[in-house]
C-alpha cells in the first residue's frame, strides 16, 4: 500500500469514527435493533429489525432472527406487523382514495379504535395521512372524511350509539378537529365495556 | 524424579472445553435472566425517577422542574410484566393554560398501593395571601384523579412544605417552613397526617436559633406517626452542624439530640429511616482540612469530590430516647456517597460509591434561558461498612477498588452499585467491571463491560464473586447492552427487575436468584 493510499485509508476510518461518536445518542439508520415481527396469526417473533427511513418502513422490513442471522425481508401481505424502537407497525388493508391500499402504517393510538399514520414524500417535502381503523376491522384514511365528517365518522364508531349520535348530531366538540377526542371517547367506553 | 509436562490441547479439545464451560455458565447458573424489549432511552439527568411495580404492569415515574412554567412534569411510561414491553405514556403534570403558568404546583408524590397514589400540591391564593397544601389520589395506570384535598396552609408566599411518608405507607409528615423573619426566632411545624391524609396531629416548634433563608431540614415519619426532623443549623461565626429533633404525636414530647462534633466534622451526605418505631440515622463525616498525603495533587479527577473520613451512627428509640450515638472513624476516601443502607437482623449494611459527577456549561452562549451543561462521571469503586444495629459501631468495612473508564452524559449510568439482602441476610452487590476484550502484546483496547454479582458475608468476607455471564448482557463485542447501576425493583422474594441500557435504549429485565 503506497503512502497516499494509507492516509486515505486512515482518513476514511477516522471519519467512520466520528461519525459513530456523534451521532450515537440517536437510532442510527442502517442499524439493527431489538425488536419482533408479528406474524398472521398474532404471534410475535424476537429478532433484529433494520432502522430505515421513512421512505422505507411502511413498504417492507428487514428482520433477522439474531445478530449473525440471515436478512428476511417482508412486506405487508406477509406479516401482521412490527415493532423497533418504540414504533409499532401494523399491516393495514385500508380505503385510500383513489384505491384501496395496504401498507405497514405507524400506530399512533391503540385501542378499539386505532390511529395510524402514513407519511410520504411529495414535490420536495414530507406529508402525512391518518387512517382509522376500528373493531369490526375497517379501515378508512381520514381525508375522505373531508367532505362528509359527520356521516363518515359516525359509521366508524356506529358500535358505540351515543357517541355516533352526537357526531351525527353535529354537537359541539364532535367535529374533525376534535378527532383525537373523539378516538380516547371511544376508547375509554370500549375499555370500560370490556372491563365489565 | 517427576517432571512437569505441558500439555498443549489439540484444536478440537480446545473447542469442547470452551463449549464446556460456556454450558456450565449458562445452565449451573445460580441466576436466570429474561429481557424485555428495548425503547427509546429517555434523558433522566436531572430528573427524579423511580420505579413501581404491582400485579399488572411496571410503572417508570419521572418528574423534573421546568423553570419555563415553575413547576413539575410528571410522566409515567407503563411496561408489560410477562414482557415488559412499553406499553403507554401518561402525562399527569398540572394542566397549563394558554396563557400564562397554572399557579398550583406539584409537590410530591407517594405510592399508597399498586399504581394508586397520592399527589400533592400547592397553591398560592393572592387574596389571603398564604399557600395552601392539597393532596389527591391518582391512578398512575389510568391517569384518573380523584378531587383536590385541602390539607393545611402557611402563610406567605414564601413558605414551603416538606412532605413524607412511613415505610408502611400508613402515614404522612408534612413540615411547614415559615417565611424568613428577621425579628423571629426559626420556626417550624410539623404536621402529621394519617393514610387518608386527615390530620392526627400538629406541633409547632420555636428553634432558639437566628432565622435562615436557606433551611436545611429533612423529615421521617413511622407508621404509628412518630416525627424525626433533622435541622442544620447555622450560627455566626460557628462551623454549621445538624440537631435531630424527635416527636411523638400520641402526647410525647420534643427531643433533641445535637450531631455536632467536637472536632467540627461535618456530615456532607446522610441516610435515614424508620425501621418498626425507631429512627436509624447514618451520616457521613468530612473535615475541611481532611485529606490525605499526595491526593492534593489531582491531575485526573480522581480525588475531586468530598473526602470522608467518618461515619456517624444514630438510633432514636420508640419514646424518643436516644439508644446510640457512635462516631466511627475510617481513613479518608474521596468521593464517597450513600447509595442504600440496608437493615439486616442485626447489621446495617452501608454502601457507598466512590464516584463524582462534574456539571459544566456546554453552552457558549451565558445569556441562553435553556442552559446545556455537559456531565462527566468518574468511579473509583465502593465501600461497604457493616455496623452493629445496636451499638452502631462499626464490625468491619470493606473498600473494593475498581478501574472504570469516566463516562459522559450518561446520567453515570454503569458506574454505581445495586445493592440487595439475600434469603440468608448476606450482602448482594452488582456493578459493572470493564474488560478489554483484545488481547495479545499490541493491540486496540475494546472494552466491554461485565455484569459482576459480589456476595459478602455478615461478617465482610466476599463469599462470591463472579461476572454474570448467563446475563446475555455485556461480555462480548456483538452486545452492546451493558448493565444499568441505577435500577433495582424488588418483584417477589429472589426476583428483581434491572435495567440495561445501549446509550440509545434501555430495556428492563427480570433476575431471578435460584437459591
Amino acid at each position: 500500500m503506497t503512502k497516499n493510499k494509507e492516509m486515505r485509508y486512515l482518513l476514511v476510518l477516522f471519519v467512520l469514527f466520528l461519525t459513530g461518536v456523534s451521532s450515537a445518542q440517536n437510532y442510527r439508520i442502517n442499524n439493527f435493533y431489538e425488536g419482533y415481527i408479528i406474524k398472521k396469526d398474532g404471534s410475535r417473533e424476537r429478532g433484529y429489525i433494520l432502522f430505515t427511513d421513512d421512505s422505507k418502513h411502511f413498504e417492507q422490513v428487514t428482520f433477522k432472527k439474531d445478530k449473525k442471522g440471515k436478512n428476511e425481508r417482508f412486506k405487508p401481505k406477509d406479516i401482521a406487523g412490527y415493532k423497533v424502537a418504540d414504533r409499532v407497525y401494523h399491516s393495514v388493508h385500508y380505503k385510500d382514495f383513489p384505491f384501496n391500499s395496504n401498507r405497514f402504517l405507524l400506530l399512533e393510538t391503540d385501542g378499539c379504535l386505532k390511529k395510524y399514520s402514513y407519511k410520504f414524500y411529495r414535490d420536495g417535502a414530507w406529508a402525512s395521512h391518518t387512517i382509522l381503523k376500528n373493531d369490526l376491522d375497517e379501515a378508512e384514511n381520514i381525508d375522505t372524511y373531508l367532505l362528509d365528517f359527520a356521516k363518515k365518522m359516525s359509521n366508524m364508531v356506529r358500535k358505540d350509539e351515543a357517541l355516533a349520535q352526537k357526531i351525527s348530531n353535529k354537537e359541539k366538540g364532535y367535529n374533525l378537529l376534535a378527532i383525537d377526542a373523539i378516538i380516547d371517547e371511544y376508547n375509554a367506553n370500549c375499555e370500560t365495556e370490556t372491563d365489565e | 524424579m517427576n517432571t512437569m509436562q505441558t500439555v498443549k490441547l489439540r484444536p478440537m479439545n480446545k473447542n469442547y472445553f470452551f463449549l464446556f464451560f460456556i454450558l456450565l455458565g449458562f445452565f449451573g447458573s445460580a441466576q436466570s435472566f429474561y429481557w424485555g424489549y428495548p425503547f427509546p432511552q429517555p434523558n433522566e439527568t436531572g430528573k427524579k425517577v423511580s420505579h413501581v411495580v404491582d400485579g399488572k404492569q411496571l410503572y417508570r415515574i419521572s418528574t423534573e422542574y421546568d423553570l419555563s412554567i415553575f413547576n413539575y412534569h410528571v410522566l409515567v411510561d407503563q411496561f408489560s410484566l410477562n414482557e415488559l414491553e412499553k406499553v403507554k405514556s401518561l402525562d399527569l403534570s398540572v394542566e397549563q393554560p394558554a396563557m400564562g403558568s397554572a399557579s398550583l404546583t406539584f409537590k410530591d408524590l407517594f405510592q399508597v398501593e399498586g399504581a394508586d397514589f397520592i399527589f400533592f400540591y400547592e397553591d398560592y391564593n393572592t387574596k389571603t395571601k398564604s399557600n395552601t397544601l392539597y393532596s389527591r389520589q391518582v391512578n398512575i395506570r389510568t391517569g384518573k384523579m380523584s378531587d383536590m384535598k385541602m390539607i393545611t396552609t402557611v402563610d406567605s408566599r414564601n413558605g414551603n412544605f416538606k412532605i413524607a411518608q412511613s415505610p408502611g405507607k400508613l402515614r404522612y409528615l408534612v413540615l411547614k417552613e415559615f417565611a424568613f423573619d428577621k425579628n423571629a426566632k426559626e420556626k417550624v411545624e410539623l404536621v402529621v397526617l394519617d393514610r387518608d391524609q386527615n390530620i392526627i396531629g400538629q406541633k409547632e416548634i420555636e428553634f432558639p436559633f437566628e432565622p435562615q433563608r436557606n433551611k436545611d431540614h429533612e423529615i421521617y415519619v413511622s407508621d404509628e406517626g412518630k416525627a424525626a426532623l433533622l435541622k442544620q443549623i447555622k450560627e455566626k461565626k460557628e462551623k454549621p452542624y445538624f440537631n435531630l429533633y424527635g416527636w411523638n404525636p400520641a402526647g410525647g414530647n420534643l427531643t433533641e439530640v445535637s450531631l455536632r462534633q467536637s472536632d467540627n466534622y461535618q456530615i456532607f451526605q446522610y441516610d435515614g429511616g424508620f425501621v418498626q418505631e425507631d429512627f436509624y440515622f447514618t451520616g457521613l463525616l468530612t473535615h475541611e482540612k481532611s485529606t490525605d498525603v499526595g491526593l492534593s495533587i489531582d491531575l485526573n479527577g480522581r480525588n475531586s469530590g468530598v473526602s470522608g473520613s467518618a461515619l456517624l451512627a444514630l438510633k432514636m428509640d420508640a419514646e424518643g430516647k436516644t439508644v446510640y450515638n457512635q462516631r466511627n472513624d475510617f481513613k479518608i476516601i474521596s468521593n464517597l456517597n450513600i447509595t442504600n443502607l440496608l437493615f439486616g437482623q442485626n447489621q446495617i449494611f452501608v454502601v457507598c460509591d466512590r464516584s463524582y459527577t462534574n456539571k459544566k456549561s456546554a453552552g457558549a452562549n451565558i445569556g441562553q434561558q435553556a442552559k446545556v451543561y455537559d456531565y462527566s462521571y468518574l468511579n473509583n469503586g465502593f465501600y461497604i461498612l457493616g455496623l452493629d444495629k445496636n451499638t452502631g459501631k462499626l464490625q468491619w468495612d470493606k473498600k473494593i477498588d475498581t478501574s472504570e473508564p469516566n463516562t459522559k452524559n450518561d446520567n453515570g449510568d454503569f458506574l454505581s452499585v445495586l445493592s440487595f439482602l439475600d434469603g440468608s441476610g448476606q450482602l448482594v452487590l452488582l456493578y459493572n467491571e470493564t474488560r478489554d476484550l483484545n488481547k495479545g502484546a499490541v493491540h486496540l483496547v475494546f472494552n466491554r463491560r461485565f455484569p459482576m454479582m459480589e456476595v459478602i458475608s455478615s461478617d465482610g468476607q466476599t463469599v462470591s464473586r463472579e461476572a454474570l455471564l448467563a446475563a446475555g448482557i455485556g461480555v462480548t463485542k456483538e452486545e452492546n447492552f451493558e448493565l444499568n447501576t441505577r435500577v433495582l425493583v424488588p418483584v417477589s422474594a429472589n426476583k428483581y427487575i434491572i435495567r440495561a441500557s445501549n446509550r440509545v435504549e434501555y430495556k428492563y429485565g427480570y433476575m431471578e436468584l435460584n437459591p
